[in-house]
């Protein structure tokens, strides 16, 4: 299946068919990340619902709390 | 030439010039720039840069509020300051500094945090607030306030290399809607733990100040967060929807103007401060003992996690409270909490 990351095309498994997967399995230090699907902010308690499909576009994005 | 006749005729000064030569701004959008006020939460590196610009530009009124005072290590990238002011109170400071710049705006100051407690005294009646804090609390507060009685507000925030801006206006998207969950504590890294070039807080400022006109005279903001990293070459506005169900922006439910939700910050009979964040997870202790950068003598089993900072003694425990010895002030041992534990 071919997703984009943070703009960059990168092919993953069908086998790694949810969020709650990629997250867990491909990006273990993503942790405090915002998560951004397609436009849209998934909250932590979602995460585990939403299944991937091909063309699908995830954000991680490095909040920064410093000023 | 006749530029000149005009502007002296509207009674603007020829200090803005260049300014109002921008066609966008003009006379009339200068005019209107004098006659808005703005409060400033935060005198730090985004926040000296921040007012610097504001006032040069000639806002109508600019309130500073900080409760900290200027160390040695803030010279790098806190603009306002010089040597001669370490200890000296930072909005003080930066209130006395810009009255020298421009004698046309109004400056007041405040010595003091911004907490839900005294948002309302602090932010009432202004147009626009500016976001020059450095913790993510803070942050929810001025976003719910600002929601609750339409001011908006311009997010700012850096890190390393890299900064974001975010402009949030009445209908949203709200910082809420970006943040539907408080990271836990220690998942953000921050600037005492991965450092700042200092060029970040003058683009970061710069951007934000830039919302703040085009707020103020009228103009259309940015939508969606800008994020950039200087060092790697790399700009991008992340375009994200509104939640229709934020509990913020769409419910409007201000949890965090709620002074119970505030952590609870108490001096101890020992001279120590005692901070218990609101919530109710634990904290990952193992976690937070990994990033932390620039302290002495860490250690760290499975109930609580110790290290020495700026002469303190910080202890965290599971349950999220933290104990800060060797000061009895409250506001150094929040922003200590703050700069080494992230949030």
């Amino acid at each position: 299946m071919k997703i984009f990351v943070n703009g960059k095309e990168k092919i993953i498994s069908d086998k790694i068919s949810s969020l709650h997967g990629f997250i867990g399995i491909i990006l273990k230090n993503e942790k405090g990340k915002i998560i951004e699907l397609n436009g849209k902010v998934v909250k932590k308690g979602e995460i585990e619902g939403i299944s991937l499909k091909d063309g699908d576009r995830i954000e991680l994005i490095q909040f920064m709390g410093g000023g | 030439m006749k530029f000149w006749k005009k502007t002296r005729k509207v009674n603007v000064s020829s200090r803005y010039d260049k300014q109002i030569l921008i066609g966008d701004i003009g006379v009339s959008g200068q005019k209107v720039l004098s006659s808005k006020k703005v409060a400033l939460i935060g005198c730090g590196a985004l926040g000296t840069n921040i007012a610097n610009l504001m006032v040069r530009a000639g806002v109508g009124e600019i309130f500073l509020v900080d409760r900290d005072f200027v160390e040695l290590g803030n010279l790098h990238r806190q603009v306002l300051f010089s040597e001669t002011d370490i200890g000296k109170s930072k909005s003080e400071t930066a209130a006395l500094k810009l009255k020298a710049v421009n004698s046309e705006v109004n400056i007041k100051f405040l010595i003091r945090d911004m907490m839900s407690s005294n948002i309302s005294e602090i932010a009432k009646g202004y147009d626009l607030i500016m976001d020059g804090t450095d913790n993510i609390p803070t942050r929810m507060i001025i976003n719910d306030y600002s929601i609750k009685e339409s001011i908006p507000w311009v997010y700012g925030g850096v890190l390393g290399t890299g900064g974001m801006v975010m402009t949030i206006v009445e209908d949203g998207p709200c910082l809420r809607c970006l943040l539907p969950d408080l990271p836990e504590q220690g998942d953000i890294p921050t600037c005492e733990t991965m450092g700042v070039l200092n060029t970040i807080p003058a683009v970061t400022a710069a951007v934000q100040v830039t919302e703040a006109f085009k707020i103020l005279m009228g103009k259309d903001p940015m939508k969606g967060l800008l994020q950039f990293d200087l060092w790697g070459n790399n700009f991008t506005i992340h375009e994200f929807m509104k939640d229709p169900q934020c509990e913020c922006c769409g419910k409007k439910d201000f949890i965090y103007l709620n002074e119970d939700n505030e952590e609870i910050v108490t001096a101890l009979c020992d001279g120590s401060i005692q901070i218990i964040p609101s919530g109710t997870s634990e904290a990952d202790l193992k976690l937070i003992a990994g990033k932390l950068k620039g302290v002495e003598n860490l250690k760290v089993n499975p109930f609580r996690l110790e290290f020495e900072v700026e002469g303190k003694k910080v202890t965290i425990f599971k349950d999220r409270r933290v104990i800060v010895k060797g000061t009895n002030d409250k506001g150094i041992a929040r922003s200590i909490y703050s700069k080494f534990i992230g949030l």
